[in-house]
């Protein structure tokens, strides 16, 4: 759908830019609440039209980060651009960014339409092409014909969809959403992760999405960052912050992970990498082979955990698969010891806690494991 | 309107529909058997769980019973009383259905004054509206904690001392040789004198019922989620264009209800027109009690004061259709 292009000021004269320019970028960015760091050092560049999610634990400052980015907050220190132009200083309403708020904030005295129009009216757009933009984005977030109720008059998802469409009809450089799907129910939160991902390939924003769900921010995110404490822990795809988490943080609040300390190094694992060898079974090539004594085996369904002391020190979860040959409980009953098995390649050097140790993370991660939480600098 | 209503019906189907209590006949397996009048008392409680009306009917029929006998008797034996005269040789109350108090009050002098009344009432609450509006938004949206807790004590102070004494003060303030006067005197103005006038009670009547204003606004700008105004902003309202276009809209009831107390407080008060006023002064307020004390013309009195209740059913209706409640 050609939404860029329906109004006069559509982008299509500022596409050179689109390899160039970020649509965002920040560069220092610090925000104190008194003693505390909410935003502590943000360095980030988001490039055009891509969904990009900020993931973090409750009070991590992403709400904060958000708002330094909308102007509702004014950073301490640090650089906030938009497609280049600093704005760093400007107030909300000449930034050309919308957000989609936790609570939506409709307003309740205005109708649908008039929700959706609200923007275009305060920018004075003529009334016919208000009409017909507002009607479009209506339709992108499948609501046609809701136009004439008030917000009290719909249900939740449908008041995530107008704000939704208020924001989008704008056309913005870059859209923020705060945890938009927070108040639903998980099986509209689902429903809406699709759709969510639809409209932003349809409207072709850049989206700046923040949640604290790690299976959410993994499914739809082109690229995530994962914050702790103000700070961008690791910075990547999802395949990357998953499959190598840069530091203990990281692989402990994605997914389950497994930290052990061999020969004075730190390694994680997932736990679905792991082998477990049933009696005479032979590990793949290149494996690292240990002794472990099950304390505990847990059905899931589809698969079966196993918790794990290894004899080499150090606990385990390992997950597998019940496909036909791997029936749950083959591998045998708490108490026993069976073999367990990782690849070299499969095992991610990790940092310590970062704090502290920033310096040594890349001095120690060897060639090809590098953690790539610097991607974003790389790129600018 | 209609919304409200349906949300509210949805609200008593449910109740009903998730009842818990047992049905008559089925008492709860897990308690002990009680005894008959146990049974009984069980039996009309679970009734009046059911029935959300019945219960509302038996906690709200004494009030109820109590402000139909003193109020509503009270303004029908005013309504009626209304319709009778007074024998102007004798001045004894004569029982005979006659208009003609409700034609005298359209006669030139008391169209006159009760214009004069409602165009004071008007002019006091637009002006209460627009002194109330800031003070009201700087404590709901502005002040801090403590700050708000010591501008609501200092607006609602006023109410604490004595309405007499209030309006005793301004006409220290106010009359000749006052300190207003005293006041334009030194900064070179000339002395003023603007006691007893239809501008003294302008003042006087802004200043006693503005408190009245106050406290509803404040009440509905803090309502307001902050997320909303800052919404207005992230769409690309100015600060203004947010006041005109979000915060007053929704402020709307907390003015309707403001303007409810200052517009019948004003259409009703005789003591000020009394105090403050001066040739020109003369009010619905206090020509009634001239009628009632002086003239001891019941009758008539009692007509002119069916008048500020029919103004007031009137500006109700017409704030209702302005769309000043929707939003309550
Ligand atoms: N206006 C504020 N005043 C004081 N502290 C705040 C304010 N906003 C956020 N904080 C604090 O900053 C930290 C980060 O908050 P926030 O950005 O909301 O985190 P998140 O959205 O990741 O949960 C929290 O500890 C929070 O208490
Ligand atoms: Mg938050």
């Amino acid at each position: 759908m050609g939404m860029q292009n329906q109004g006069p000021a559509g982008r299509g004269t500022t596409a050179w830019r689109q390899d160039r320019v970020p649509a965002v970028r920040l560069a220092g960015l610090r925000k104190s609440f008194g003693q505390l760091a909410a935003v502590d050092g943000v360095d980030l560049e988001v490039p055009q039209g891509e969904f990009f999610t900020m993931l973090g634990p409750s009070g991590s400052g992403k709400t904060t980060m958000l708002r330094l980015i909308a102007g509702f907050e004014q950073p301490d220190s640090g650089v906030i651009e938009l497609a280049g132009a600093d704005v760093t200083r400007k107030p909300p309403y000449s930034r050309d960014v919308n957000t989609v708020f936790q609570d939506y904030a409709l307003f309740p005295h205005m109708s649908v339409l008039e929700n959706v129009e609200y923007g275009l009216r305060v920018r004075r757009v003529p009334r016919a092409e208000r009409r017909s933009r507002a009607n479009a984005a209506l339709e992108i977030v499948r609501l046609p014909g809701l136009g004439g109720r008030k917000p009290v008059q719909l249900s939740g998802g449908q008041r995530q969809r107008v704000a939704l469409a208020r924001a989008i009809v704008n056309e913005p450089e870059v859209l923020l959403l705060d945890e938009p799907l927070g108040a639903l129910d998980a099986k509209l939160r689902q429903e809406m992760q699709l759709e969510l991902k639809r409209i932003q390939r349809e409207v072709g924003i850049t989206f700046i999405y923040v949640t604290h769900d790690q299976e959410e921010a993994l499914t739809m995110s082109d690229r995530l960052a994962v914050f702790d404490r103000g700070q961008i822990e690791q910075l990547g795809t999802p395949v990357q912050v998953y499959e190598q988490p840069a530091t203990d943080f990281v692989a402990g609040f994605i997914g389950i992970s497994n930290v052990l300390e061999r020969g004075g190094r730190r390694f994680t694992i997932r736990p679905e990498k792991i082998c477990l060898l049933a009696d005479g079974e032979q590990p793949p090539t290149g494996s690292h082979i240990e002794q472990g004594r099950i304390d505990d085996v847990i059905y899931l369904g589809s698969a079966t955990r196993y918790q794990l002391t290894l004899s080499g020190g150090g606990q385990l979860t390992a997950v597998r698969q019940n496909t036909q040959d791997a029936v749950a409980g083959t591998l045998g009953a708490a108490g026993q010891t069976i073999g367990v098995a990782w690849r070299e390649d499969q095992a991610y050097e990790i940092a310590g806690r970062r704090r502290g140790a920033a310096a040594s993370a890349d001095d120690l991660a060897p060639a090809g494991q590098r953690p790539v939480r610097h991607e974003g600098r790389e790129r600018g | 309107m209609g919304v409200r209503l349906d949300a509210d019906h949805r609200v008593k189907g449910g109740r009903s529909v998730t009842s818990t209590m047992p049905r008559e006949g089925r008492p709860a397996p897990d308690r002990p058997s009680p005894g008959m009048a146990g049974r009984g008392s069980a039996r009309i409680s679970a009734a009046l769980w059911r029935r959300t009306w019945l219960r509302a009917t038996l906690t709200l029929s004494p009030p109820l019973a109590w402000f139909l006998v003193i109020y509503l008797a009270s303004l029908l034996v005013m309504l009626v009383t209304a319709f009778w005269s007074v024998n102007p040789f004798t001045n004894a109350l004569e029982h005979t259905w006659t208009l003609a108090n409700f034609r005298e009050l359209f006669t030139g002098t008391y169209l006159s004054i009760i214009g004069r009344t409602i165009a004071m009432a008007a002019i006091v609450t637009v002006t209460d509206a627009v002194l109330a509006f800031p003070v009201a938004y700087y404590m709901a949206r502005i002040a801090t904690q403590r700050g708000r807790q010591l501008l609501f004590t200092a607006v609602l102070l006023p109410l604490w001392a004595s309405y007499i004494a209030r309006v005793y003060a301004w006409i220290v303030i106010l009359q000749k040789d006052g300190t207003l006067s005293w006041f334009f005197d030194k900064i070179g103005v000339g002395p003023v004198n603007i006691g007893y006038s239809n501008v003294a009670m302008w003042l006087v009547f802004s200043y006693i019922w503005l408190p009245f204003m106050i406290a509803p606004i404040y009440a509905a700008l803090e309502r307001i989620p902050d997320s909303l105004l800052e919404a207005s902003g992230d769409l690309g309202a100015r600060n203004w264009r947010t006041v005109r276009s979000v915060l007053l809209p929704l402020a709307l009831p907390g003015f309707a209800a403001g303007s409810i107390f200052t517009f019948s407080l004003t259409l009703g008060d005789f003591i000020t027109p009394l105090l403050v006023g001066g040739a020109n002064s003369n009010f619905i307020g206090n020509v009634i009690y001239a009628n009632i004390g002086t003239a001891n013309n019941l009758p008539f009195a009692a007509a002119l004061a069916i008048v500020p209740i029919v103004i007031m059913i009137c500006y109700l209706l017409g704030a209702r259709a302005a769309g000043a409640f929707r939003s309550m």
